[in-house]
């Protein structure tokens, strides 16, 4: 009775608001609140309109590049970071910068950098690269979205991922070093899979959190094909379909789920994976100490 | 060996400041230069430079448009929902922290659910939900909303806070016939304090920067610092206007990092993730 | 459901709270002298209108310091604005007062439980409540002319090249790839007045031809842009695409003639784009202005509305900002287009075919 008590502020609040949005969802989805009654149209309408796996193709690219991309580039930094080096705190300031700069303005400042006239087209061609200016604003295929997850997204993974590296004790890796292991050797046979469950952390918070995405996509997305949560947008309230609106909320929230079991999933098998460089048993050894 | 190591030490440094270059410091630059376009000699092709400079235009969107009223919103909002969010999520990190019982792992991952699911997901069915209760008053439904979203991290970091008072030192107070409000003051207030201080920047920010929600339930006048931020990128798209703006508020976002740097040195995005 | 209730009701009595009491006056039975007394009264009134609200803020303010009443122009969208004046007709009270729409919005309201009769103004009857073939039964009036066009830039085109029939679009776009624009419809509406031109061009085979939802015609136009799709830059937004004229990206784009004098006055963009309507035809009209039939400060809102459609304010509208007055005695002489181009002005198609023009642009061209 206590225990609940305790609980319910927290956990209730949660639960009451998620569980409220959810409810909305499934009853719309299926058109319940609506005079006609339940029916599963919304569904197969909406799962027979080809712009919506076009947005799910290109929710699904862009984050799985943003995603990727951002772990990608953390890792070496901090491995960087582990040695030490002169203003080390004013270089982590300056590479957790971009997490405070609102992501609507971080689109601003790169479509202002990539514009028809900007800084990198009038560069290139001051340099002779190019001699007409490149079209890269909204490009179609969602780099800069990409561009612009990665850029949001690095710190964070970096601060995940470092903590994570800066908890092995450097004797473990000083040993494997002494035993002759390479620099690659000691980063992908130590290094990495210690830190497996830091890098699940972080890909699936960025993931899921590109796949919902809608400022980035609006702003710097593509003109040919929305992201699901701006296709789920106008549907709403521009199209006013409430409740094929839903079917396309139900969809997004499945492709996240999946996605954090996949990646639970295809990381897991490289957190054992420890042989060959140095022997697994002093590894576990030196893990227990 | 040694001038070995220095000359890699100074070829990281040096692609460091390269790349930081182009990672920052160009794009500011820019957003500065466009800031500066004075309104009466706008800049277009094929000018490579604006032709006047001046802070005029910093003037005429402080005093024109309604940005002075999204800060005010913003910061209004921020502080309500950091102390809701924070007195809400107490008792339940204090549960998560330190007692056992059936079930609270369950529970742990549920609170976990707003993190990942998308916001605009939420924000949508939330209104529509708010929309059939006849409940239209978006500074309360962006109260409530956010709180959720930062319950999660509140949650996480205050029940590591409460997990790491030491047993000896709550049994020290009890035995010395202290009454729970004295042993809640004396055992755990003081070791709480950081992890609260965390919640409550945490929580700031997260309000400050978020998106999605104020956009649904604060349309179409409720404004907050990242709604005006998209109206200007996008449907009133006008490129020195919006410059103005974004340098606007990215000053008071380096200020709460500063802080939050100087406060929590570092680690308080480990806190939240349960990994210090 | 119980939940439900519980909850409704909890939320209504803090709702009931909130709001300030209910109405003691009622405008409708009031004399002009008494509103005006009582619009001083209330000290306050706010307007919502969904562009150039800067330029807005700093018109209103003659009328501030001659009143004494404070003008708020809140931020919002059109479709924003309207479905939150739907949303709060169901209410006692709402927080709206003035709201500026679309003339083919008057379509989707319920004039007579969403909105304020405008027969108390003294100029009412000068004033227009038909706009684009919508009648507001006057619940609502005209204050501002507005004219889709195509903005381009006189440095890179010459006047007499100007595309003014679609072949001649065709031929442009064939020759200078990705210097014409359109905006996506979902985000402005010179889009898809623009579509709307290619619509009556291609698949309305005479005037006045109603199209459903699934006729055939609509193929020729979207056939159309699939084959020019490739060579036409789509942009964001009406701004999006006059910035990118400005940037020297585009040479001509859709545009409204009203935005794109705003933002040249406000020395956003160069002065040196200028706007044509093309022969072809592109469509033109007025924004209507109405007050929520539960505003809050019903008599502000009727004073502000009687000074925002005098003549003398209309003339000075069409000095800011070069629209085209509304009042039958106010001067136009500030205009972006000479009185000859306006013949090309057309009838806008009703809200049917903006609705459908949005969902099958995007359907079967933009992601086809």
């Amino acid at each position: 009775m206590k225990l609940w008590l305790l609980l319910l502020p927290g956990l209730g609040s949660i639960v009451f608001l998620m569980g409220s949005a959810l409810y909305t969802i499934m009853i719309q989805s299926v058109g319940l609140h609506t005079e006609l009654g339940a029916s599963l149209d919304y569904w197969s309408d909406t799962l027979s309109d080809p712009i919506l796996f076009r947005s799910i193709e290109y929710s699904l690219r862009t984050s799985v590049l943003g995603s990727l991309g951002a772990v990608i580039l953390a890792y070496p930094i901090a491995m960087w970071l582990r040695k030490p080096i002169p203003g080390k705190t004013a270089i982590i300031g300056l590479l957790r910068a971009p997490m405070f700069v609102p992501g609507l303005v971080a689109a601003f400042l790169l479509i202002n950098v990539i514009s028809f006239h900007g800084i990198l087209n009038e560069s290139l061609l001051a340099l002779g690269v190019i001699d007409k200016p490149l079209r890269i604003t909204n490009d179609k295929f969602g780099w800069s979205v990409v561009m612009l997850q990665v850029w949001k997204n690095t710190p964070f993974a970096l601060i995940l991922l470092s903590s994570s590296i800066n908890s092995i004790r450097s004797d473990v890796l000083d040993a494997s070093a002494d035993l002759g292991a390479s620099a690659w050797a000691n980063f992908s046979q130590v290094v990495f899979p210690l830190t497996i469950p830091a890098l699940q952390a972080a890909l699936i918070l960025i993931f899921i959190g590109a796949l919902g995405d809608f400022a980035f996509a609006s702003i710097a997305g593509s003109r040919n094909v929305y992201s699901l949560s701006v296709l789920m947008h106008y549907t709403a309230t521009a199209y006013y379909e409430w409740e094929k609106a839903a079917v396309i909320g139900l969809v997004i929230m499945v492709l996240s789920g999946l996605s954090a079991i996949l990646i639970t999933l295809m990381t897991r098998p490289f957190a054992n994976r420890t042989r060959p460089v140095i022997s697994a048993s002093f590894l576990e050894r030196s893990h227990e100490k | 060996m040694k001038n070995n190591n220095k000359l890699i030490l100074i070829i990281s440094l040096s692609f460091f400041a390269l790349v930081n270059f182009i990672w920052l410091v160009v794009p500011f630059f820019m957003a500065v230069l466009w800031s500066l376009v004075d309104p009466s000699h706008p800049w277009s092709f094929p000018d490579i430079f604006p032709r006047v400079l001046s802070f005029n235009r910093w003037i005429e969107v402080w005093q024109t448009t309604s940005l002075p009223e999204a800060m005010f919103n913003s910061y209004s909002l921020a502080p309500a929902v950091a102390l809701l969010t924070v007195t809400l999520a107490a008792p339940t990190a204090y549960a998560f922290g330190r007692l056992e019982f059936r079930g609270k792992q369950v529970a742990e991952l549920i609170t976990l659910l707003p993190m990942v699911m998308p916001t605009m997901i939420l924000a949508i069915f939330f209104s529509s939900l708010l929309l059939d209760l006849g409940f239209s008053e978006p500074y309360f439904s962006i109260v409530v909303a956010h709180t959720v979203l930062a319950l999660p991290y509140a949650i996480r970091i205050m029940s590591a806070g409460f997990k790491a008072v030491p047993q000896d030192v709550i049994d020290a107070c009890a035995d010395m016939g202290a009454s729970r409000i004295t042993t809640f003051r004396h055992a755990f207030l003081p070791m709480l304090k950081p992890s609260i201080l965390a919640s409550l920047i945490f929580c700031l920010v997260i309000s400050i920067e978020e998106f999605n929600m104020s956009y649904v339930l604060g349309a179409p006048d409720f404004i907050t610092v990242p709604t005006i931020l998209y109206s200007f990128l996008g449907y009133s798209f006008v490129r020195p206007d919006a410059a103005v703006v974004s340098l606007f508020l990215v000053i008071p976002n380096v200020i709460l990092m500063l802080v939050i740097e100087r406060l929590l040195k570092g680690n308080y995005l480990s806190q939240s993730t349960g990994k210090a | 459901m119980l939940v439900k209730k519980v909850l409704k009701t909890s939320l209504l009595s803090l709702a009931a709270v909130i709001a300030t009491s209910a109405f003691a006056y009622d405008v409708t039975k009031m004399s002009w002298t008494e509103i005006q007394t009582q619009a001083k009264k209330e000290g306050k009134v706010n307007f919502a209108v969904w562009y150039l609200q800067p330029g807005w803020r700093e018109f209103v303010k003659e009328f501030e310091s001659e009143y004494g009443i404070k003008v708020r122009i809140p931020e919002g969208t059109l479709d924003g604005n309207r479905n939150k004046l739907i949303a709060e007709s169901k209410q006692k009270q709402g927080k709206m007062d003035l709201v500026a729409i679309g003339a083919a919005n008057v379509q989707l309201l319920n004039l007579e439980k969403t909105l304020m009769p405008l027969n108390k103004l003294p100029d009412y009857a000068q004033l227009k409540t038909v706009s684009e073939g919508f009648d507001s039964k006057g619940y609502a009036v005209t204050f501002w002319g507005n004219q889709s066009g195509i903005a381009y830039d006189p440095s890179r085109i010459d006047e007499a090249e100007l595309p003014q029939t679609f072949e001649q679009l065709s031929h442009y776009i064939n020759s200078h790839p990705k210097e014409f624009g359109v905006n996506d419809p979902n985000g402005g509406g010179s889009g898809g007045r623009f579509i709307e031109a290619a619509l009556r061009n291609f698949s309305i085979k005479f005037e006045g031809e109603t199209l459903d939802q699934d006729s055939p015609q609509w193929k020729n136009t979207w056939n159309w842009f699939n084959q020019y799709k490739d060579e036409i830059t789509i942009t964001g937004s009406n701004a999006d695409s006059i910035t990118r004229i400005n940037d020297g990206e585009l040479v001509l784009a859709p545009a409204w003639e009203d935005h794109l004098a705003g933002l040249q006055k406000r020395g956003a963009i160069t002065d040196r784009l200028k706007f044509y309507i093309p022969v072809f035809g592109m469509s033109g009209g007025a924004n209507f202005v109405t007050i929520a039939k539960n505003a809050k400060n019903p008599a502000a809102a009727l004073v502000f509305l009687d000074w925002l459609t005098s003549a003398d304010t209309q003339t000075k509208l069409n000095a800011k900002f070069g629209v085209a007055p509304q009042h039958p005695d106010a001067d136009d002489s500030a205009a972006l287009v000479s009185q000859n181009m306006r013949q090309y002005s057309t009838t806008p198609l009703n809200v049917f075919y903006e609705k459908e023009i949005k969902k099958q642009f995007v359907q079967k061209v933009l992601m086809y």
